[in-house]
């Protein structure tokens, strides 16, 4: 038996290597203490656009560029948008000295990484070194970037403003007959019903098509449409009505969610949305939505501003400039600003070289765009002063998504699928948007985690059926309701109101 | 150490190596479970909490679910890899033997696929609208079935996907067992005038037993783990299903993913280990009654 035992020990080494089956990574070498520092900055974006020897010759250019301005060189770490999250958590989790870092609400979260002190104050480093961004960047956005009284980010100026509503296809409102909104507040809007009437209009004249965008969780683009304003995030108990600011509410036990996932129900029953749309939604990819299809007739992403109907046309392949249906005001809330933000790490060794990187990104037109285009003639060819083509097949071929870095408003676009003056018509937009009286306003989340991670965690059990109207919410909300109880919404909601009175003292 | 012993543990070495650096270098970081992590301060320096970070989990009113999905799950999936994984291996051995090769790299096969592969696949099965199954129900007039919907379909699915992809991978490793079978016992079972069913039940399973009982152990050790891949993309992380799917690192993952917090995880996956651990030691003594050289320890 003693040769048994012997062939044991062998299986078993084997099997524990297989169960390991870990790969070592070669730690990331420090740059040597040289004359001019490189500066470190994570950004999220298309990285398979890119080759490296596209990255190394635009990087060239770039760094001759910045040794003469600032005096440092900058190493850009690209992710996926998929992957970025989680490459952050794992580089501020190992405490690496990395300069810049784009974060936001939605991905890589600012408010958590803020609190846990992930990233530096910067109240003294920006005067001195971002003048520019300082003297443009509207005052009350830097108060969305401030937790525990310290500015812990810069943010970009990108489409700040929000307001609801979707993209029709212009060929199928001229055959209805649908007059679109004006990008002004409160000139032809919608509501979610006269929404459904269009859809139903749709339907009977064109048999077979499935009007609503399902791309996406319309809910999640209701709250201004709605009067919300989400405090915690969307999956997190804790709003406040645009018309009482001061008063916390639980927006799952309002009638408007339980008005909306109705209405939701409906329109699957009916066959305006997809019947199998909770399922897919979830995935990031969406094979099941062909927004190209000739049968696709409808956009929403986010907000219905002028850039984002010229999304539209990208996105879905449309010929002309979609019809706005407006479904509410514009407003400027926390939220329009956080989901752009560029923060310096907390370990990095060159503060002050990172904020003059990200001033000069808010200010230098060359320098942004060729950060975000690559080399005039090799990556793109100039069409006019701020319209581009950009050359597809090249080893650099947009891998940066342009709102991710300091000012969108400075960055060219592509000729053909924006307006010339797209920017200048977004920063209008932006400029007569209503403040909100809660602009600014964290909520942070550290004194009540277990509520908040297992409130989400419940709801999110709910969300995709409710919101992709696949249950019946007459008697699914009533059990979720009672579930976010007992994990202590309440507790949450009681949290959220004491910081909110606070914000109102100061 | 004898000197003869040196060449097979040399064979160890590197699998000694591994888990030295992956199995017993971040026992440190177990300290995270009881701090409250401040990136400033470094993961030493950061305040200590005692035992607010498992708080979280255990107040929670869906640990009793995950936990029991995460245990019901396994135990079934532990019981069905062996059954079959078994049947697998004493069918190669007796009738296989022509395409050995062949039927080796298929069985083998679906262990080096990816679960998002995978869940494509399954998709291509059982999508409400396009899927092979509901394709052929509605071709014979029947209602079709949309399987995201209806958790109690998914026992079955994750069970059957579970043993698609395992199976093959440990029938391989009793087949190998099997090998190493003295074949003079057969001769002697077959003079004896033992049955082809006789032989397998008083020498084919009586030797594979010690196997058995070890790759069961090692399962049972991991049983409050689970594929988190397997959950979560084979199911597409659809609510509707989580009264069956939702597993201890499903469950964590929604609910971390929103406060990020590193010392919540941690607390859960030293809560895993633990029990793990605990179920180790206990079913190592029970094996230690049945089947002394099964026993890990």
């Amino acid at each position: 038996m003693m040769k048994n035992k012997k062939r044991f020990v062998g299986t078993l080494t084997a099997l524990s290597l297989a169960l390991s089956g870990c790969v070592l990574t070669a730690s990331a070498s420090e740059s040597s203490q040289e004359e001019i520092p490189t500066l470190t900055w994570y950004l999220p974006g298309n990285p398979t656009n890119m080759t490296s020897d596209g990255y190394n010759a635009v990087m060239e250019e770039v760094n001759q560029y910045l040794e003469e301005k600032i005096g440092c060189h900058l190493e850009v770490k690209l992710f996926a948008f998929s992957e970025y999250a989680q490459k952050c958590s794992t580089v501020i989790s190992a405490g690496e000295p990395y300069d810049l870092m784009f974060t936001c609400d939605w991905l890589n979260n600012f408010a958590t990484n803020a609190g846990s002190n992930a990233y530096l104050a910067l109240d003294d480093l920006l005067a001195e070194n971002a003048p520019d961004a300082m003297a443009d960047i509207p005052e009350y956005m830097w108060k969305a970037t401030t937790v525990n009284g310290k500015i812990f980010a810069m943010p970009a100026l990108q489409t700040y403003a929000k307001n609801d509503g979707i993209f029709l296809r212009a060929d199928v409102a001229e055959e209805l007959g649908i007059e679109g909104s004006s990008y002004d507040n409160g000139v032809n809007t919608y509501t979610l019903e006269d929404i459904e009437e269009i859809y139903s209009q749709i339907v009977e004249a064109y048999p077979g098509v499935i009007p609503a965008d399902c791309g996406d969780i319309f809910w999640m683009h209701m709250d201004e449409a709605y009067g919300f304003n989400f405090l915690g995030g969307f999956d997190v108990p804790g709003v406040v009505r645009f018309s009482d600011e001061h008063t916390v509410i639980d927006q799952f036990q309002t009638e408007e969610f339980m008005d909306y996932c109705k209405t939701m129900y409906e329109w699957v029953q009916k066959g305006y949305a997809q019947p199998d749309w909770a399922t897919y939604v979830t995935m990031t990819d969406q094979l099941a939505i062909d927004r190209k299809s000739p049968d696709h007739m409808t956009y929403q992403q986010g907000f219905t501003a002028p850039n984002v109907a010229s999304m539209a046309v990208s996105d879905c392949g449309w010929t002309e400039t979609p019809v706005p249906l407006i479904m509410s005001n514009k407003y400027a809330v926390t939220s329009g600003v956080t989901q752009s933000l560029t923060a310096v790490g907390v370990n990095s060794r060159y503060p002050e070289k990172a904020v003059q990187l990200y001033n000069l990104a808010y200010s230098d037109p060359w320098f942004v765009n060729t950060l975000v285009y690559g080399i005039e003639g090799v990556n793109y060819t100039k069409v006019s002063d701020t319209e581009i083509e950009i050359i597809r097949e090249s080893n650099y071929a947009n891998p940066l998504a342009t709102f991710t870095l300091a000012n969108q408003f400075i960055t060219w676009v592509e000729a053909g699928a924006y307006p010339a003056d797209v920017w200048e018509q977004t920063k209008a937009f932006c400029e007569d948007a209503t403040p909100s009286e809660l602009f600014g306003f964290i909520f942070d989340s550290s004194n009540v985690k277990s509520e908040v991670a297992n409130c989400s965690a419940i709801y999110e059990e709910y969300k995709y059926p409710l919101l992709c109207g696949a249950v019946d919410p007459e008697s699914v909300i009533p059990d979720m309701l009672s579930r976010l109880e007992n994990a202590g919404s309440a507790k949450i909601i009681e949290e959220m109101q004491r910081q909110v009175d606070a914000f109102f003292e100061n | 150490m004898k000197k003869k012993n040196l060449p097979l543990l040399s064979l160890a070495l590197p699998g000694i190596i591994l888990i030295f650096l992956f199995g017993y270098l971040p026992l440190a970081g177990l300290v995270i479970a009881f701090k409250d992590v401040d990136y400033a301060k470094g993961i030493w320096a950061s305040d200590w909490v005692g035992l607010k970070n498992f708080e979280f989990f255990f107040k929670s009113s869906d640990a009793l679910r995950v936990t029991r999905n995460t245990l019901v799950m396994n135990a079934l999936f532990i019981v069905f890899t062996m059954v079959i994984s078994v049947t697998i291996a004493i069918m190669l051995y007796y009738v296989g033997k022509r395409m050995l090769r062949v039927t080796q790299t298929i069985l083998f096969l679906p262990y080096l696929i990816s679960w998002i592969v995978a869940s494509y696949a399954l998709e291509a099965f059982i999508d409400a609208r396009y899927g092979v199954v509901n394709q052929f129900l509605s071709s014979i007039g029947q209602r079709t079935v949309n399987f995201y919907y209806l958790p109690k379909w998914w026992y079955l699915i994750i069970v059957v996907c579970y043993i698609w992809k395992n199976a093959g991978y440990y029938s391989i490793l009793y087949y190998t067992r099997l090998l190493s079978i003295d074949p003079s016992l057969y001769e002697a079972a077959e003079i004896d005038g033992a049955s082809t069913w006789q032989k397998i039940r008083y020498i084919t399973l009586y030797m594979l037993r010690p196997l058995i009982v070890m790759l069961c152990l090692i399962q049972i050790g991991n049983i409050f783990y689970s594929d988190f891949g397997m959950y979560y993309f084979l199911t597409r992380d659809n609510g509707m299903l989580y009264p069956v799917t939702d597993v201890i690192d499903t469950y964590i993952f929604r609910a971390l993913k929103t406060v990020n917090d590193p010392g919540m995880g941690a607390a859960v996956g030293l809560f895993q280990s633990l029990m793990g651990f605990l179920l180790v030691v206990c079913s190592n003594k029970i094996a230690r009654k049945i089947d002394e050289e099964g026993a890990i320890f």
